[in-house]
């Protein structure tokens, strides 16, 4: 364990001396007071700061074992990677296929891997949380909601 | 008398049916919220801000708020029927509520913690009517300096939610203190780390960064193990003894204070006030020895106080616009979207919402009660849905709320990201609270900062040449050196803030 906190304060460490490097870019102190760098600079600085004292504790901590489910069995890492590849698809296609396409396919996946449940309830349930969703939304709550950009897609109302 | 007039003003708003309808519907959804596994209120009232930004403000604050303390009576069910608690706040519920569905009384437990609920929520209501006045009349004498002393002041007191480690709760604070400086530059108008992306132009999102960190981070911890829930359960009578109601009496009075006045403490948790309530009724009880075995009055003391501590903690956030949680710095996000800065301001340019929203939290109360007691098998009903179903739905929602707010896919991809770091941030034992409540302050705080510095032309003694910053700064300075001891091994561990979330 003590192997992840050092890589991890590390990892902290890179990212605040980037921040202070952009930061450096900005202004920092106008005749008025402080610029728009000042406080970022200083940001930088302190969470490097904390890093080393957390690579330093994490250092002086005795050596001990990953602690059991730290790190996911593999079937638990199949659900998460399931959900963020889904997740990762649904950001990338929901403005070209539409909310509708998109939401259904997305509780489909997600239900038929990991929910398992009969295949009329699965159905049941991503129609109801896409195009009856997507009715409720837009027709009720008035919360615009993507359609389709690819045109045949477009006439069929998605 | 002004107190008076101006509640019974809150009332012609808050009872209008609009505004009844938005309260029916925070209470409905913050107990759905409490019942449900995987979703804890700091997400759920970020799921809820897209569906606000379309109604008026007054209905959606009175929404959110609502949803806010609704949880806490939500979070009972599952303690006491499953032994499984749905907010942190119930955790302690389940060592006697559980014990009392164990010997056929459930329905009892569900009952008093209602009522105990109840009367919490309303008294701690009635205490923010009391103070508002004096205390907003005494903000009213505060400039930018004294603004920029007080958030240090409120940050300083959120180091109580440090959890394990102080180190890694400043790294988490300064995180979020990072993330608010994203986005143009709120004195000169200059971009800031944008890198050149037009939706980044506006900042980094609060809602997709709130639902990454505390909903999709949550999801995937789920997801580790395996979806199974079975829940049976079946309800007994709701209808207390007289000897229930006598040993309830005082733990609720007992409650509603602890939960009343730990709420006013930024960084103060719910879970904090229901612990001590706990604690502070066995020692007071002539029994100590039937607490765990399913007394009464370790159910009615605790779940008071947790629900005085949720309307309590609204006093600070109202009168000097400081989130005492992650939930109510949401709920402070929400304000400021709607372009209304919480603190003493809130009250000379908008007395009919905070009156309103102030009014409608008795309303909700009563609604609370009712959804709670005559529907409680509907909530049972709820508890049977599994959650391999749940989860999906939970996600589609996350992605209606993101979305639906800009109309952008990069807020979906900044949820994943956010999504993802938080939960490598939960294994690696960071507080994640700190991060939400800093990203809301940041932008105040440095606001106020340079405001003050070109009051002064760049002179940093300003500072401390009022007696109000001045002693503002001091007493930060003194909660941080008193955080820092409690690390040390003399001191004691209370719960972190993310018991909260």
């Amino acid at each position: 364990m003590r192997r992840v906190n050092q890589v991890g304060s590390l990892l902290f460490f890179v990212g605040a001396l980037s921040v202070m490097w952009a930061s450096w870019a900005l202004e920092y102190y106008t005749p008025l007071g402080p610029g728009p760098g000042f406080f970022p600079l200083w940001l930088g600085g302190c969470l490097a700061l904390l890093s080393l004292i957390w690579f330093v504790q994490a250092g002086r901590k005795p050596r001990e074992p990953i602690p059991e489910g730290f790190i996911p069995a593999r079937d638990g890492m199949m659900r998460i990677g399931s959900i963020l590849g889904a997740l990762l698809l649904m950001g990338l296609l929901i403005d070209v296929l539409g909310f509708q396409l998109m939401m259904f396919a997305f509780l489909l996946f997600l239900l038929v891997v990991l929910g398992r449940r009969s295949i009329v309830l699965t159905l049941a349930i991503s129609l109801a949380g896409s195009f009856g969703a997507y009715y409720a939304f837009t027709t009720w709550l008035g919360v615009q909601l993507p359609q389709a950009s690819i045109s045949w897609l477009m006439k069929l109302g998605l | 008398m002004d107190v008076v007039l101006n509640i019974l003003a809150g009332f012609a708003v808050a009872l209008t049916p609009q505004n009844l309808m938005f309260a029916l519907m925070g209470s409905f959804l913050g107990t759905l919220i409490g019942v449900l596994p995987g979703i804890g209120p700091a997400a759920g009232c970020a799921l809820l801000i897209p569906l606000t930004a379309r109604i008026d403000p007054t209905g959606s604050i009175i929404m959110l708020t609502a949803l806010f303390y609704g949880t806490q009576y939500g979070g009972t069910i599952t303690s006491v029927l499953l032994n499984v608690p749905g907010e942190a706040s119930s955790v302690i519920t389940c060592l006697d509520g559980y014990q009392m569905a164990k010997q056929g009384r459930p329905g009892v437990a569900l009952s008093i913690s209602a009522i105990g609920s109840f009367i919490g929520g309303t008294l701690a209501s009635l205490a923010l009517v009391v103070v508002a006045g004096p205390l907003t009349r005494m903000a009213l004498e505060f400039g930018p300096v004294e603004f920029f002393a007080l958030m240090v002041l409120g940050l300083s007191l959120l180091m109580g939610l440090a959890g394990t480690s102080m180190v890694k709760a400043l790294m988490m604070g300064i995180f979020g203190l990072l993330l608010s400086m994203v986005g143009m530059d709120p004195v000169r108008g200059s971009p800031r780390f944008t890198f050149g992306q037009m939706e980044l132009m506006d900042g980094i999102g609060f809602v997709p960064v709130i639902m990454g960190l505390f909903g999709l981070a949550e999801i995937l911890e789920n997801a580790e193990k395996r979806f199974t829930q079975v829940v049976q359960s079946k309800l007994s009578s709701l209808i207390p003894t007289r000897q229930d109601v006598k040993d309830s009496a005082m733990p609720i009075l007992r409650g509603t204070v602890l939960g009343t006045l730990l709420g006013l403490v930024p960084g103060m948790t719910n879970s904090a006030s229901s612990f001590l309530s706990y604690a502070m009724e066995k020692k007071l009880s002539k029994h100590p020895e039937k607490f765990g075995t399913g007394a009464i009055e370790g159910v009615a003391g605790p779940e008071t106080a947790n629900n005085a501590h949720a309307n309590g903690a609204l006093i600070p956030l109202f009168t000097l616009g400081i989130p005492a949680s992650p939930t109510i710095a949401v709920i402070m996000g929400a304000f400021m979207m709607n372009g209304i800065v919480p603190g003493p301001f809130l009250f000379k340019d908008h007395p009919a919402l905070v009156w309103g929203v102030i009014a409608s939290f008795f309303i909700g109360n009563v609604i609370l009660l009712i959804l709670n007691l005559p529907l409680i098998r509907l909530w049972v009903k709820v508890l049977k849905i599994p959650y391999s179903i749940l989860f999906g739905l939970i996600l589609a929602f996350m992605i209606i709320g993101v979305y639906g707010l800009d109309n952008s896919a990069f807020d979906i991809m900044t949820m994943i990201v956010f999504g993802v770091l938080g939960y490598v941030l939960r294994k690696l034992d960071f507080p994640l609270a700190p991060v939400v409540l800093t990203l809301v302050l940041g932008p105040l705080m440095e606001r106020s900062l340079r405001t003050s510095m070109e009051m002064s032309q760049g002179d940093f003694s300003i500072l401390w040449s009022s007696p109000i910053s001045a002693g503002l700064l001091i007493a930060a300075a003194a909660v941080l050196i008193s955080s820092a001891l409690r690390f040390l091994p003399i001191g004691k561990r209370i719960p972190s803030g993310d018991e909260e979330v």
